[in-house]
């Protein structure tokens, strides 16, 4: 059936339920998708969503994640090319051992050339690309055989596995002697070389991308691929992919417009689809700018020495003004917020880590809210009513630690337009910070302009989020160090700076075994500390939203991971 | 007729000069700008910030920008002793982002030699390479509108002009108004959620054909269902507009001396309009074909993105969220192009019908 | 103005304008007023205005306002202090309906108006003085037509932080050319008409012919492009949120509002009608006017 199916040159049909009479027994899995549409595919060169939708189905892995804990295995896995690896003593080096089972579609071997290619490529700098990072944080990668590889660490990282796991094997062969015309390959725009579940079928720009399912994909877990093929179909307007999802034309879709989820689960309700959903990896956030917004410094000059970056007149900095900050975050009813802004389809996050995090520390708890208490702490804390009998008056600096007395609270709170949601946050946090005298103006900015004022770091607060990584890496480095904090591109662009936080951080990181008990206790500490400093008004991951028709069988994802067994769906006719 | 199409053609060329301008100074006049959106995550360094924008060339001043933009940048810097390194330099700095090292040589030639320059996304392709793979699509959807548009809306005009105050004409006129007091996407909404699946589940709810999984869309009139709604939707704005000046056109016909000389002859009203009104009513209708290409452009900017049809119109909206300044630049310079051809063709036709008019 | 969105053109300019003297201004005058669908569509917009332009007075006696979160998310209609119940925050929908009406209405009029303004001095200018300076604006004017115009406010709004200002400005800045085209086509006409030629025999400048001559029998013109006018760009303000580059919440219009609640179908349809409605009904008076003025200045049509 599967080589009649490649044999088939054009197949098309009108509707899915006209399948029926192609006598098709596995289905074509039909996945809608709002992104960008992609025109470049060469893993190496690009990691658009899609893109990286695409790859994940159509080449091997070099280290495999089980699903079920969101962790790297250390043992073979379905289209996992390393076997497993060894530790040495100084836990410096990872040597892999690879799998001599895994071929390309054009019948090559994959072996430890195709990992070295990539490190090869990513040092050469022939290309920008997305993995340069891996530079940095790897020290060397060597081929010990030709399925044995070894990765070199200058210092201990226990989150050294995550950054090898980029190292995905590239089909050397056919890459061409001169790196720099890689963009201009045709492979670039048709990955006619793959090993995985799938190979690639046809790009119609703007449309469709069509996926075919592999007759020698040998890590099936069924022996076979159970369907014909998986097709990305191009909606870009998010209102009509969930009607044509509901009518049937789209087999899954992820995480649709919080709005339009009631629809889905009422769906649900009738027996029509299927969904999953789970606290996701993308989390809003409120950020106070802990500098001087009208003079932004780096947080370290060249030679590592601390430079002063003054005070923010109300938030102050990370050490002065904590009960302005916490106040003003009690103030606010998150749980309420993630009604009214998300519809219920957000869990609430304590601090800068996400529910789905193995060192999520679920002890902590939230900031409560308390707007009575709030109002108290920020009278005692010197911003006092202007008028004592109008608990809603501005409040004023007498006797505040961070600016001069008389100075009025207000200040500006932006985020980006074209999100609903988080205007509706800024709106709701205006609302119930001004019934306590806190005057905030509202601004929504082009998304443009809205980064290049949140990289200059002049903006005073404002909202915006996080997407993180799979599996999930608690390291805070880069959001709340003084490393990532330089003005013009920063990560850590509020210039929070707690040196007790950096360096529980960083010994999470580096600490020596690893020890996945002792790294999570670090972690919650550094949970609580980032809490009281409260530089963020945590508020809340979006939850991540799978949904299937009823005729999708296999149906059946883990967070984050709603492909994992795709080879094993089929579709009912 | 050649003297007067070579001279169009000359002075369409200071009016795409000025078109180029005029967007250009629009769209640097920006804050932001695609840096800062490509490069918004926490493992991108400065540096490598700075060596975008620097590769990019978008902190260049406006005349720089437009110089590169028109005439490439293959002579601003370049590689005089074949090195592979660029070490000559005009106009801009030999190292922009301030690294100690020059920047790769340009590679710009520029459109004025046929170079629109290469996509900020899109893997960095070739724009002209990205616009022409959409252009089919919009073409198709444009043709199909124009084709419904005029094969209905004149008849009902002529109807409407000879029926003139009965209730075809008030009818007639009511319609055309109602579908276009809507905005043009709720009315593409609110056609799909009654024809699509969800609906009645008569139509498809988008794309420009089925499922294929390789080989392309088969021919036309294989998933002429795909075309129905999307067809509709642009087409209801030149029904009433046809239909409206088709019907102004025949009754200013209609008060003209040949005709009145007709029906002195005895001849029956109906007759004298389809032999002598129709003809002379239909001229003006030329002059509404250069509009028209500007009326499918806007058409398509919408329509295109409710029902995923992946015609220009979509590339135009998605490539001004990213700032993508060469796909929008070269969007635009073509959809001027087009619509000056489209004047063109209006003014060429409506001498051909016209025997009075000379073309000068 | 040549429509931004759909495909609206002049038709006016082939039945051929007359010359409007203050009689038959009178004349079209009574036409109208005995023309009921045109003043059904006078009455409704009429009231519309009153009714967002009067929200002070409506939020006053229903103790709401626009901005303020006062209530549970998604109340219905008829809810008791919520006439048309709330939206997906917790706001008064009708409140925020009235001042959303504000805004495009305002938009709709005053980008209109100076379209219009520009377009008949430019046309007037250009049309009587002729020369260097019409081949000028000819020029210009094909320059600006060879954009599609909903590129250009695309451009503009995408590029500047899109307002309520900026949108009218780049309205009215780029929308001014179909009047212009018209009018300078009438001035030209009359350019050589008796009366004009009586009258610059007897000593009246240049100035005073177009705007105490020329001007007046334009206004058949005006009053119908004005109102055409008005209505495409509310229906532009509403595309352009649409495609994201509309005036940006929490500051409502119609448009965006419209928008919005296209999400909103399962838990508050009355969300999605109510500004959808609006716009329509708005338009809808705005076409049946423009119409209506047509007819009623066009001196073929027999009384």
């Amino acid at each position: 059936m599967k080589t009649a199916l490649r044999l088939t040159l054009v197949l098309f049909v009108l509707c899915l339920s006209s399948l029926s009479a192609m006598a098709q027994e596995g289905g074509i899995v039909v996945r809608g998708n709002a992104g960008a549409d992609p025109t470049a595919f060469d893993p190496l060169l690009t990691n658009e969503t899609v893109t990286s939708d695409i790859q994940a189905l159509i080449f091997p892995d070099l280290l495999s994640v089980d699903p079920a804990t969101a962790s790297i295995v250390n043992g073979p896995g379905p289209n996992a090319l390393a076997s497993g690896w060894e530790l040495s003593e100084d836990g410096l080096t990872y040597t892999f051992s690879l799998r001599d089972d895994l071929y390309w579609t054009d019948g090559e071997q994959i072996d430890a050339d195709d990992v070295m290619f990539v490190w090869d490529f990513i040092q050469s700098g022939a290309v920008p690309t997305h993995l340069s990072f891996v530079a940095d944080e790897i020290a060397n990668v060597e081929k010990i055989d030709n399925f044995t590889i070894a990765v070199s660490f200058d210092e201990v990282d226990c989150d050294a596995i995550l950054s090898i796991g980029a190292l995905e094997p590239y089909p050397s062969h056919i890459a061409p002697e001169d790196l720099t015309t890689m963009p201009d390959q045709e492979f670039n725009q048709n990955l006619y070389v793959s090993s995985g579940p799938y190979t690639f079928g046809e790009v119609r720009p703007a449309e469709s991308i069509s996926l075919l399912a592999n007759p020698d994909y040998v890590d099936a877990e069924l022996g076979y691929v159970n369907n014909d093929a998986f097709v990305l179909l191009n909606v870009p307007d998010l209102t009509v992919m969930v009607e044509r999802f509901l009518a049937g034309e789209l087999s899954i879709i992820s995480g649709p417009q919080e709005a339009r989820r009631a629809e889905i689960y009422a769906a649900e309700d009738e027996g029509r689809v299927q969904i999953y959903t789970y606290p996701g990896n993308s989390w809003d956030y409120l950020a106070f700018n802990l500098a001087d917004p009208s003079n932004p410094q780096n947080a370290v000059d060249e030679d590592g020495n601390a430079i002063d970056q003054g005070m923010h007149p109300v938030f102050g900095s990370t050490e002065v003004g904590r009960d302005v900050r916490r106040a003003l975050n009690m103030a606010l009813d998150v749980d309420d917020i993630i009604e009214r802004a998300t519809f219920g389809e957000g869990t609430r996050m304590a601090s800068h880590l996400v529910p789905a995090s193995w060192a999520f520390d679920p002890t902590i708890e939230p900031v409560p809210s308390d707007p009575a208490a709030a109002a108290q702490m920020l009278t005692d804390a010197g911003w006092v009513n202007s008028d004592p009998d109008d608990p809603s008056s501005v409040r004023v600096c007498q006797g505040c630690a961070t600016a001069e007395d008389g100075t009025e609270m207000r200040f500006v709170l932006n985020t980006n337009e074209e999100n609903a949601r988080r205007t509706a946050i800024i709106t709701i946090a205006q609302e119930s910070w001004d019934k306590i005298g806190v005057k905030a103006e509202i601004q929504t900015l082009e998304w443009g302009s809205y980064l290049e004022k949140l990289f200059t770091q002049t903006l005073d607060a404002y909202v915006i989020g996080w997407r993180n990584g799979y599996p999930d890496r608690p390291d805070a480095t880069q959001l709340f160090t003084p490393a990532s904090d330089v003005v013009g591109g920063c990560s850590n662009c509020m210039s929070y700076n707690n040196p007790e936080f950096t360096a529980i951080n960083e010994q999470a990181r580096t600490l020596p075994g690893c020890s996945i008990d002792e790294r999570k206790a670090l972690y919650a500490e550094a949970q609580r500390i980032i809490q009281a400093d409260t530089p963020y008004i945590f508020m809340f991951v979006r939850n991540g939203f799978y949904a299937a028709g009823s005729e999708v069988n296999g149906f059946d994802p883990f967070p984050s991971q709603l492909l994992w067994n795709v080879d094993t769906w089929s579709i009912s006719q | 007729m050649t003297t007067f199409v070579i001279r169009r053609i000359l002075q369409a060329i200071p009016t795409l000069f000025g078109i180029s301008i005029l967007v250009y100074a629009i769209m640097l006049a920006t804050p932001g700008g695609p840096v800062a959106a490509l490069t918004f995550s926490p493992t991108v360094t400065p540096q490598e910030r700075a060596a975008l924008a620097a590769q990019l060339g978008v902190n260049d001043p406006f005349h720089i920008q437009y110089l590169r933009w028109l005439l490439g940048d293959d002579w601003m810097r370049f590689d005089s002793d074949g090195d592979g390194v660029a070490d000559t330099a005009y106009l801009i700095p030999l190292d922009a982002d301030g690294d100690g090292e020059p920047e790769p040589p340009g590679t710009r030639r520029g459109i004025l030699r046929g170079d629109f320059g290469s996509s900020f996304f899109h893997g960095k392709r070739h724009v002209i390479d990205v616009i022409f793979e959409r252009l089919g699509a919009t073409l198709e959807l444009g043709v199909a509108s124009l084709v419904v548009g005029l094969t209905i809306g004149i008849p009902v005009g002529v109807l409407a002009a000879v029926n003139r105050g009965g209730p075809f004409d008030n009818f007639t006129r009511i319609v055309s108004v109602i579908f276009n007091a809507f905005p043009v996407f709720w009315l593409g909404l609110i056609l799909l959620l009654i024809f699509g699946g969800t609906g009645l589940g008569l139509l498809p709810m988008g794309n420009r054909c089925g499922l294929v999984l390789v080989g392309g869309c088969p021919p036309l009139y294989e998933r002429l269902e795909y075309l129905v709604l999307p067809t509709f939707v642009i087409a209801a704005g030149f029904l009433a507009v046809y239909s409206r000046f088709m019907r102004a056109s025949v009754l200013d016909v209609g008060t003209q001396d040949y005709i009145r000389t007709a029906r002195a002859k005895g001849l029956s009203g109906r007759m004298v309009w389809f032999r002598h009104g129709l003809r002379n009513a239909l001229i003006p209708i030329a002059t509404l074909l250069g509009p028209s290409v500007t009326g499918v452009l806007s058409g398509a900017v919408v329509t295109e993105n409710i029902f995923s049809w992946p015609g220009v119109g979509r590339l135009a909206v998605s490539s001004l969220q990213q700032r993508d300044y060469p796909t929008v630049m070269a969007i635009v310079m073509l959809a001027s192009i087009t619509t000056i051809i489209g004047y063109l063709l209006s003014d060429i036709l409506y001498a051909l019908i016209d025997p009075r008019i000379r073309l000068r | 103005m040549s429509s931004p969105v759909g495909t609206r053109l002049e038709t006016n300019n082939v039945a051929g304008e007359a010359q409007v003297s203050p009689s038959l201004l009178q004349l079209a005058l009574r036409r109208l007023w005995r023309d009921r669908l045109s003043m059904a569509a006078i009455g409704m917009l009429l009231f519309l205005t009153l009714l967002c332009f009067g929200a002070p007075v409506i939020n006053f006696l229903t103790g709401t306002n626009s901005r303020n979160i006062v209530a549970d998310s998604f109340l219905p209609p008829l809810t008791p202090g919520h006439i048309l119940g709330t939206d997906d925050i917790g706001r008064d929908h009708l409140a925020r309906l009235l001042e959303a009406g504000q805004v495009s209405l305002s938009i709709g009029f005053l980008a209109a108006l100076m379209a219009l303004a520009i377009g008949v001095t430019v046309g007037l200018l250009s049309g009587f003085i002729g020369g260097h300076l019409d081949d000028g604006v000819i020029w210009f004017i094909t320059t600006l037509n060879s954009i599609p115009l909903l590129f250009i406010i695309l451009l503009i709004a995408a590029f500047l932080s899109p307002n309520a200002t900026t949108l009218i400005l780049a309205l009215g800045l780029f929308g001014w050319t179909g009047t212009a085209r018209l009018v300078r086509g009438e001035a030209i006409a009359l350019r050589e008409r008796e009366f004009i030629i009586s009258a610059r025999a007897s000593g009246a400048g240049n100035l005073r012919l177009m705007f105490a001559h020329v001007l007046p029998n334009q206004l058949s013109i005006i009053l119908i492009n004005l109102a055409i006018d008005i209505g495409i760009i509310i229906l532009v303000e509403a595309t352009l949120s649409f495609l994201g580059f509309g005036v940006q919440p929490p500051q409502p219009t119609w448009g965006n509002m419209l928008t919005e609640s296209r999400s909103f179908m399962y838990y508050g349809p009355h969300l999605v009608f109510w500004p959808g409605f609006l716009i329509f009904v708005t338009v809808l008076c705005l076409y049946v006017l423009g119409d209506g003025l047509r007819d009623a200045f066009d001196p073929t049509t027999i009384d």
